[in-house]
């Protein structure tokens, strides 16, 4: 009886662990704001590769809510498309795509993060990094990957509403110790199936802040792969506020 | 001495394009080949833009020429930009029918695959404030440009007990205002986003794009031409999202200069009203909006109750309330590179329609195919059953290269 109730301790204490451990990854410390030039290539099986290059400005409010300005600079057809996203910690997240062709800046919806970004294998849902309150956690044990100590986390959906919003049923996480990022994620979708890897190639140290500057996802129902590249990382700027309205997009 | 250097990005397209006419026989409406250029630069205050196409058409008749699309400078600060050129100024949140979108007019004269390649561009001043939520513009039109149909001259007898007279309806004699400071042209728009709703006010002061008539009466003809009246248009429109669905309506009130519809040759004050829902299914890969609305005529007189006999004949507004709806569906496969697009517009009171579907394919390096029907028709008296009638139902195919 003693053993039983030494075991069930054990296990609570590891899945506070598992619970204060991706509570970190999510509040990491971040920058006030932020410009990159991106790179999302895209890597079929067979065929060629497609690449987008867009520049990216993101920028917290006094209540810590991002917003997120991308202007597509590259391919040629699609250049002049710009996306802006308008983060609120209660409610939705407003969202508006202009699209040069018809001169206009039209809202979408921020509801299904699990649509696919620019037609990458990343989700919008991975793109904006997902949110601790969609998910149970569970440490499964501690590991060592690509040299680095990490723990090895499971992260179980907790209704089929967030299935249905994130696209995932459950995701594995290996995330570093030392700096609580997560190098590498494992994602099952709704049926429970294993379809899809995220790998983070490389983490920097910029201005204090530890950043996943390249990623790729692969498909492994169709082997289909992506990879997204931060480059010319700026940090703590005074971005304009002009940015993020929505006018400034139809400038 | 300082030395500003200014690196302008070139960008555009070259594009062959292919219309013919589905019938029995088989005929070629449109064999163009179309190189745009765009020039830009642009900075955190500095925009320099400017686009045009050469056009080389086969059967048109003057085979090359040039079409100026846009050409603008913009500058902004921190709360203030102004922008002046030619530009398109798209309005209004609806979606292929916007009741506040009055002020870009329409090029029907010409063929294209897609609809926003009938808009033109139109010389303005715009001024924009902005602060917090609150967003301004003040836009003044230095240019009157007309939406362009291709109307046939129309001549046919007319018997007024004892004597029959000539009626003629000439389109290429168009009444236009000239540019002086009482041909003023201008608006406002005063946008806000509160609580997810984002909303705009809209009023603009300008000369109606689409065209009224004006007569001359002698003693064995009657002859009409084109005239432009000036409106006052008061617009209000919204957007708003709600998990996978996006909501939008747009709404106005047009005041024309026959306030109070006693002259059969100028158009009724009217209000035109869309409103629609979208969502996305499939993981985003697949789009679908629907959208209902109506245009109700003020102080509508049925050609039956009209005194005049020459003014019944002629009278040009046939119903008092008209209903259309707008169907969309966008299907995006083979991650993004294959891609489906069917706009349908009917016009549910003339039963008339009006549809550019396509499907699309992407092959990388700026390479795009797409091919499809432009569609028009129908039994009633709206433009759409006139296209239908002069350019009948074309099927297209287009080969384009961006750089």
């Amino acid at each position: 009886m003693k053993k039983i109730i030494l075991l069930f301790m054990i296990i609570n204490l590891m899945a506070e662990n598992a619970e204060e451990i991706m509570y970190r990854v999510h509040n990491r410390p971040t920058w006030k704001s932020m410009k990159a030039e991106l790179e999302l290539l895209l890597l079929p099986k067979a065929g060629r590769e497609r690449i987008y290059k867009m520049e990216s400005y993101s920028k917290k409010n006094e209540k810590d809510e991002t917003r997120m300005f991308i202007k597509f600079i590259y391919p040629s057809d699609i250049e002049g498309t710009k996306f802006l996203l308008i983060e609120h910690k209660e409610g939705e997240d407003d969202m508006w795509i202009y699209l040069p062709a018809l001169r206009k800046a039209k809202r979408i919806s921020a509801g299904e993060k699990s649509g696919s970004f620019m037609g990458s294998d990343f989700s919008n849902y991975d793109i904006g990094g997902g949110e601790y309150e969609d998910f149970n956690y569970k440490l499964i044990k501690e590991d060592t990957l690509k040299g680095n100590p990490v723990w090895v986390i499971e992260c179980i959906a907790k209704s089929k509403e967030i299935i249905k919003k994130t696209g995932y049923s459950k995701i594995i996480k290996w995330v570093r110790k030392d700096n609580y990022i997560v190098i590498l994620s494992e994602h099952y979708d709704k049926s429970g199936k294993l379809s899809k890897k995220i790998d983070i190639e490389k983490v920097e140290n910029i201005d204090g802040v530890w950043f996943e500057t390249e990623m790729s996802a692969e498909n492994l129902a169709t082997g289909h792969k992506s990879k997204f590249i931060f480059k010319n990382i700026k940090t703590n700027l005074d971005i304009p506020e002009k940015y993020f309205k929505s006018s400034y997009l139809e400038r | 001495m300082n030395i500003l250097i200014i690196i302008f990005s070139i960008g555009g397209f070259l594009r062959y394009e292919l219309f013919g006419r589905m019938n029995d026989t088989l005929k070629w409406k449109k064999e163009a080949l179309t190189f745009q250029l765009k020039v830009d630069y642009e900075d955190e205050n500095f925009l320099i833009y400017g686009s045009f196409n050469t056009i080389f058409d086969i059967f048109e008749k003057e085979n090359f020429y040039i079409r100026p699309i846009e050409g603008y400078f913009s500058y902004s600060g921190n709360c203030y930009a102004i922008t002046i050129g030619k530009k398109i100024h798209s309005f209004g949140k609806a979606s292929w029918l916007n009741p506040t979108d009055v002020i870009n007019p329409w090029d029907y004269s010409k063929l294209y695959s897609t609809i926003e390649e009938f808009r033109e561009g139109i010389e303005s001043v715009k001024i924009s404030l902005w602060k917090n939520f609150l967003n301004f513009s003040f836009f003044y039109f230095t240019n009157f440009r007309e939406n362009i149909y291709p109307m046939p001259y129309i001549s046919f007898p007319i018997s007024f007990y004892p004597d029959t007279i000539i009626f003629s309806l000439n389109p290429y004699l168009k009444e236009k205002p000239d540019r002086s400071l009482k041909n003023f042209e201008g608006g406002t728009r005063l946008n806000l986003l509160l609580k997810g709703f984002d909303m705009t006010f809209s009023y603009f002061n300008i000369y109606d794009r689409d065209p009224d008539l004006n007569k001359r009466v002698t003693q064995d003809s009657i002859n009409l031409w084109l005239k432009y009246n000036k409106i006052s248009l008061f617009g209000f429109d919204f957007s708003k999202t709600k998990d996978v669905y996006e909501i939008h309506g747009e709404i106005s009130y047009a005041r024309t200069k026959d306030e109070k519809g006693k002259n059969s040759l100028i158009k009724n004050p009217y209000i035109y009203g869309i409103f629609g829902i979208g969502r996305n299914f499939l993981e985003e890969k697949l789009y679908f909006e629907i959208q209902g609305g109506f245009k109700e005529i003020l102080y509508y007189q049925n050609s039956a109750d009209i005194f005049e006999d020459f003014m019944r004949k002629i009278s040009f507004q046939t119903k008092k309330i008209f209903y259309y709806s707008t169907f969309d569906m966008q299907l995006k496969i083979i991650n993004e590179k294959l891609k489906f697009h069917i706009p349908i517009i009917y016009d549910l009171t003339n039963k008339d329609y009006f549809s550019i579907s396509r499907i699309s394919h992407d092959f990388g390096k700026g390479i795009n195919f797409a091919s499809g029907f432009l569609l028009s028709g129908g039994k009633g008296y709206s433009p759409f059953s006139e296209m239908g009638k002069h350019v009948g139902n074309l099927f297209f195919i287009e080969v384009k290269y961006s750089f």
